[in-house]
């Protein structure tokens, strides 16, 4: 007999897990993906021009933002930089993607995507996209240092939200250097999220009770939750309030705060 | 055919060391000479300039490294290379009565060391298909840009040899403003690879590869002695508003304060007799 909060595993969706954990990602789910990744470069600022000025940059900016993770991770494994560009279906998908949404006729493509409900469908797959790919990332960590729990964790967070580090050497490779912000210095919800999937994967088997294609399968749902949830309400970021309270007595936010208000009066 | 076959193959294995080696060093250490505020930094920091130079000489070589996941500083491990690139180097920047640099400047001497260095450019275009079909036989794209990065990689690396010298300019980089050696390198690469899977019977690899040099070098040296420009820019010109959308019809989210603009012009479905008029009126 299980206990009450295994139960719902116990029928059907001990399957659901095995299929979803078992679903191939190419094409449907890296189609939302792709999609998400030239909307991104497409209202990133100045990148409608860049489409019409210099296809040749919007083209490696938009690949590089498709498999930003794929990049990072290769780099920071040692891997060779151009393995992601080598698996050609997935080149050709994210090129024919990029094609239609920065050059479609009467850029019909975007209209239809930016239509809310269709926009919130790709969200959800893109979601789930999401929660396989941290997988991969420790997955992929954990080949080359099979005890390196920091590592799989480090590439794991890179294969959920590699794009946002990657944001910046896409604005350089346009001629653009923005240091000002990065997702090491501002923490998006989508890193705070993949941060703490990462470290799901990566414990060892015993210490929870569920498997890892049920681990799978729930961190794909919280993720799609909490998406729709923001996109939805204007909810700010859920993971500041618990900050606040933790980041004062750990690292002396209140006091700095109250003596640069002192230096200022 | 046997000639041409034997002279190919003799073409295809002549030794890189030293002539046309020097070559490329000479052409790769004379641009960043006539870049912004060289002559200046190697009075007042030659080791900045000397790594400067380095990574310029030995760009292509690096960035393939970077690519393929090898050591990054491989090219450190043929000496005789890095002394070579060193010694010209030296003599670029610190010849008594520049006289070095006024020799190489005369234009015959000029053109000969630009041919002897994209006949070098066509051989690291191979060794750079060579190395990524190794690693990924089936993948067409990562041969290509292995290629182009091992012959042309000093271009990529520009903005990182600038902040080397303490100069940053991010707004120009070969992605942005891909120069003709770029270009001719993809198109030799295509040709290449064809050459070595047995899609054109009859043609040697060897052939295509002494076809793609003279290629490379006839038009480098034109080029160059004529002050003409990119010849595929016309080609350029004609097919990118058909494809890409022309510059002055962007979709209505281009400009947020603007109201929805009407449609676009018909980029990539014109009457074809619009788009020819278009095209006139630009020239």
């Amino acid at each position: 007999m299980e206990g009450p909060d295994l139960g719902a595993f116990s029928f059907g969706l001990d399957d659901l897990a095995e299929a979803f954990a078992s679903l191939s990602m190419f094409p449907l789910f890296e189609i939302a993906h792709y999609i998400l990744m030239c909307q991104a470069v497409r209202s990133d600022s100045g990148g409608l021009t860049l489409s019409r000025k210099h296809p040749l940059a919007n083209w490696v900016c938009c690949m590089l933002m498709c498999s930003a993770g794929g990049f990072i991770s290769s780099l920071l494994l040692g891997l060779p930089l151009i393995g992601p560009l080598s698996k050609t279906p997935n080149v050709l998908l994210a090129s024919a993607i990029w094609y239609v949404v920065f050059y479609a006729p009467f850029d019909i493509f975007h209209k239809v995507v930016t239509f809310p409900p269709v926009l919130m469908i790709v969200y959800c797959v893109k979601e789930l996209h999401r929660s396989h790919t941290i997988l991969g990332g420790v997955l992929k960590a954990r080949k080359v240092y099979s005890s390196g729990i920091i590592v799989q964790i480090c590439i794991g967070i890179v294969g959920g939200a590699g794009s946002g580090f990657m944001l910046n050497f896409q604005r350089l490779v346009r001629g653009k250097w923005s240091p000002e912000t990065n997702q090491i210095l501002h923490p998006t919800v989508v890193l705070k999220e993949c941060l703490i999937s990462a470290i799901l994967f990566t414990l060892p088997t015993g210490v929870l009770p569920i498997n890892q294609d049920q681990l799978l399968l729930l961190t794909g749902i919280a993720m799609v939750i909490v998406k729709v949830t923001l996109t939805v309400t204007n909810v700010g970021d859920p993971f500041k309030p618990i900050e606040n309270v933790l980041c004062m007595p750990i690292f002396g936010k209140a006091e700095v705060m109250a003596a640069e208000k002192k230096k200022k009066e | 055919m046997d000639v041409v076959q034997d002279v190919a193959e003799v073409f295809a294995t002549l030794p890189l060391f030293p002539v046309f080696n020097a070559c490329h060093y000479t052409l790769m250490i004379l641009t960043t000479r006539y870049d912004t505020g060289s002559l200046a930094l190697s009075r007042s920091n030659p080791l900045a300039n000397w790594v400067a130079s380095m990574i310029a000489c030995f760009g292509g070589y690096i960035l393939a490294d970077l690519l393929l996941g090898h050591s990054v500083l491989s090219f450190l491990a043929h000496p005789e290379d890095v002394v070579l690139a060193s010694a010209i180097w030296y003599l670029l920047f610190y010849c008594p009565k520049d006289l070095f640099y006024k020799i190489i400047s005369v234009l015959p001497l000029k053109l000969v060391i630009t041919a002897l260095k994209e006949t070098a450019r066509v051989r690291k275009l191979v060794a750079g298909i060579g190395a990524a079909a190794k690693v990924y036989p089936h993948s067409l794209l990562a041969q290509v840009i292995v290629g182009v990065a091992k012959a042309c990689g000093n271009e990529f690396l520009l903005n990182f040899e600038q902040a080397v010298r303490g100069v940053w300019k991010p707004d120009i980089n070969a992605i942005l403003q891909p120069s003709f050696s770029i270009k001719a390198c993809v198109v030799g690469a295509v040709m290449i690879i064809l050459g070595r899977s047995d899609v054109l019977m009859g043609i040697s690899q060897e052939m295509v590869v002494l076809a793609v040099s003279l290629w490379l070098i006839s038009v480098a040296v034109s080029m160059k002695a004529f002050h003409a420009d990119d010849p595929f820019k016309p080609v350029e010109n004609l097919f990118s508003p058909f494809i890409f959308g022309s510059a002055d019809s962007l979709p209505a989210d281009a400009h947020h304060h603007h109201p929805p603009a009407p449609e676009p012009s018909p980029a990539p479905k014109p009457p074809s007799g619009r788009r020819r008029g278009k095209a006139a009126k630009a020239d």
